[in-house]
C-alpha cells in the first residue's frame, strides 16, 4: 500500500515491492515460495510486474509450463557431433555383385566346350555385374581376342627404307617417333612421321659405324637418343627432322635404356654386370640446333628455335632462298591470302 | 590426431632367378606387379613382384623362337606381346602368372629382319622384313579390347533385353549392349 491508500500495482518504488514480497514469502511455504521469489525477483529493467496474488500465481503456472515445454523440446533434439571428430572410415562398398559374377563365370567355364556364344554371353554378364574384378575383365578380353575373325591389327603405313644394305638391327623410340636402324657397315636415324599428310619416313641422320644398341624417348618434335656403336656410347638429340650428336657418354655398353620424368631425361647403360645411370637432360635454354624445315610453296623457308623441352622459343621466321629453289615456286601466289 | 607420412624414396633390390639360361629381354608392367623375361632359347618366364618369391611364378617353355627378342607387358601385367625373328609377334595372357598361354599371333611379315618393335604404350608395332620393307601396324583394335572388352563383345553376341534378364534377373544391372536411350528433350507433348 502506498501513501495514497491504493494498492501498489505498477511503477511503484522498490521499497514498496520489497515489502510486498516479504509479506507474501511469509505466507507461502517450501518450493513454491522459492520459485515464487525467483519468478518475481527484482529487475530494475522491469516496468510491468504482476503484483496481485492471482496474477503472480498465473505467472508461476505459465513459467512452469514454459520450463516443462523447454525441457521436452530439448529432449527431442539429437546430440550434435563436432566436425573435428570424423566418423570412423569404412571401406567403400564395391560395385556390382561378386557372388553372381562368380556363378556366371563358373557357368561360362562349363559352357566353353559346348556353346561358345553362350559362354561369351556369360563372360560378358560376369564382367558387367562385377566390373571391378580384373579376372572377369581379362577372361572376357581373352575370349573376344580369340574369337574367330574377331580382332586384328591393321597396317597403317608401308615403305622401303633406303639403307643401302640389309638391316640387321633396329630400335624404336618410346612413342615410335624415331627409329634407329643398322646394317653391317653403317646406321641411320629415321623420323617416322607416318601420321603426317602425306605419311612418310624421313632420314634424320646417317651414322658411319654400325650400331649395336639404341634407345630413345621424346616425341616427334624432340627426342633424346642414346646409341651404342664400336666407338662407345653417345647421346643424340633430334629437333624435328634433324638429328645432332651431343657427346659421348661411356666407353662401351651392352644395352641401354632411356626414360623421362618431370622434364629430366635419364639413361641407363649396362656393361657386363654393371649398370650406370646418366642424366642426359639437354642443358641450356636454347636449342641444340635450329633446323631448316622443307621449303614452303612460295619459296621461303621457315626456321624455328626450340628449347630443351621441345617448345618453340622464337617466332617462326621466313626468309627467301631465291638462289636455291626454282623460280616458278617464287612466283606462285600464297593460297592462304587469296 | 592425423599423421602425415612421406613416401619411402629409398630403393629396394629383389633378385629374380630362373634356370632357363641367359635372359634376352625383359619387360615390367607399369604397376610393378609383374615382370616378364624371354630367354635366348625362347623360353618365357613370369615373375610376380608383389610376393616374396624369387623363382618364376610360371614358365612357358619354347614360347618363342630364337633371339633376339622384344617383349611388352600391359600396364596391369595381364597381357604380353612377345616377338622374335622367326615370325610375327604373339599376344600372350599372363593374367594367371602360373599359366602363361598364347592367345593369338599378330599379323606381320613372314621373314622379319629384326623382331617386331613396339611402342611403350603398346599401340604401335613396327616390322622390317629382310628386303628392308618397313610396316607400321596399328594395334588399337587389340589394346582397346584389352582395356575395355564390352563394346567388342556386344558386337559378337546378340544380347537383347529378354536374354539379358534370363542371365541377370536383378533389375539393378542394365544390359550393357543396349545403353539407355537419351532423354527426350522435344517440348512437343506426346499423345
Amino acid at each position: 500500500m502506498d501513501d495514497s491508500g491504493l494498492p501498489a500495482r505498477t511503477g511503484t518504488s522498490p521499497d514498496s515491492i520489497e515489502r510486498a514480497e516479504t509479506a507474501e514469502a511469509a505466507s507461502t511455504p517450501g518450493l513454491a515460495r522459492a520459485f515464487l521469489a525467483w519468478a518475481t525477483r527484482r529487475d530494475p529493467r522491469a516496468g510491468n510486474r504482476p503484483t496481485g496474488r492471482i496474477e503472480r500465481l498465473v505467472a508461476v503456472v505459465v513459467g512452469l509450463v514454459s520450463v516443462a515445454s523447454l525441457g521436452a523440446l530439448a529432449g527431442t533434439i539429437p546430440p550434435v557431433e563436432g566436425p573435428s571428430r570424423p566418423a570412423p572410415t569404412q571401406p567403400p562398398p564395391g560395385r556390382g555383385d561378386p557372388v553372381l559374377a562368380q556363378q556366371l563365370a563358373e557357368q561360362a567355364r562349363q559352357a566353353s566346350t559346348q556353346d561358345p556364344l553362350h559362354e561369351l554371353r556369360l563372360l560378358l554378364s560376369a564382367h558387367t555385374v562385377d566390373p571391378d574384378n580384373v579376372n572377369h575383365r581379362t577372361a572376357l578380353a581373352e575370349r573376344v581376342l580369340t574369337w574367330p575373325d574377331g580382332v586384328t591389327a591393321k597396317a597403317d603405313f608401308q615403305t622401303t627404307l633406303d639403307a643401302g644394305e640389309s638391316i640387321t638391327f633396329a630400335a624404336l623410340s618410346a612413342d615410335a617417333s624415331y627409329l634407329v636402324t643398322s646394317g653391317s657397315t653403317r646406321a641411320q636415324i629415321w623420323q617416322t612421321a607416318w601420321i603426317a599428310d602425306p605419311p612418310r619416313i624421313q632420314l634424320a641422320a646417317e651414322l658411319t659405324a654400325p650400331v649395336s644398341a639404341a634407345a630413345g624417348v621424346g616425341e616427334l618434335s624432340r627426342t633424346n637418343l642414346v646409341i651404342v656403336d664400336a666407338a662407345g656410347v653417345s647421346q643424340w638429340t633430334t629437333a624435328n627432322r634433324a638429328a645432332r650428336h651431343v657427346g659421348p657418354l661411356a666407353a662401351r655398353a651392352d644395352t641401354v635404356a632411356v626414360t623421362t620424368a618431370r622434364d629430366r631425361v635419364a639413361a641407363v647403360t649396362v656393361d657386363g654386370s654393371t649398370a650406370t645411370l646418366w642424366d642426359v637432360t639437354p642443358a641450356g635454354p636454347e636449342a641444340p640446333g635450329h633446323p631448316d624445315l622443307p621449303p614452303t610453296h612460295d619459296g621461303t623457308r621457315v626456321r624455328a628455335w626450340f628449347d630443351h623441352t621441345g617448345r618453340r622459343t622464337r617466332r617462326w621466321r621466313r626468309h627467301r632462298v631465291h638462289d636455291r629453289f626454282p623460280r616458278h615456286l617464287h612466283n606462285q601466289e600464297d593460297p592462304d591470302q587469296q | 590426431m592425423y599423421t602425415i607420412g612421406f613416401p619411402d624414396t629409398s630403393t629396394t633390390k629383389k633378385i629374380l632367378t630362373s634356370s632357363n639360361g641367359p635372359v634376352d629381354t625383359v619387360a615390367i608392367s607399369a604397376d610393378a606387379s609383374t615382370a616378364l623375361g624371354v630367354h635366348s632359347n625362347g623360353d618365357l618366364n613370369v615373375w610376380e613382384l608383389d610376393i616374396e618369391q624369387t623363382r618364376p611364378a610360371g614358365t612357358a617353355a619354347g614360347a618363342s623362337g630364337p633371339g633376339p627378342h622384344q617383349a611388352w607387358l600391359s600396364p596391369t601385367g595381364d597381357f604380353a606381346l612377345v616377338a622374335d625373328t622367326a615370325g610375327p609377334a604373339a599376344l600372350w595372357s599372363v593374367a594367371e602368372p602360373t599359366r602363361p598361354h598364347r592367345l593369338l599371333g599378330l599379323p606381320g611379315v613372314a621373314n622379319p629382319a629384326v623382331p617386331t618393335m613396339l611402342s611403350v604404350d603398346g599401340h604401335i608395332a613396327v616390322t622390317i622384313d629382310q628386303a628392308n620393307v618397313l610396316t607400321i601396324w596399328n594395334l588399337d583394335p587389340i589394346s582397346t579390347v584389352i582395356d575395355a572388352p564390352t563394346d567388342r563383345a556386344c558386337k559378337l553376341v546378340d544380347l537383347d533385353h529378354q536374354a539379358w534378364r534370363q542371365l541377370v534377373p536383378n533389375e539393378a544391372f542394365a544390359n550393357p549392349c543396349q545403353p539407355l536411350a537419351p532423354p527426350n528433350l522435344d517440348p512437343t507433348p506426346t499423345e
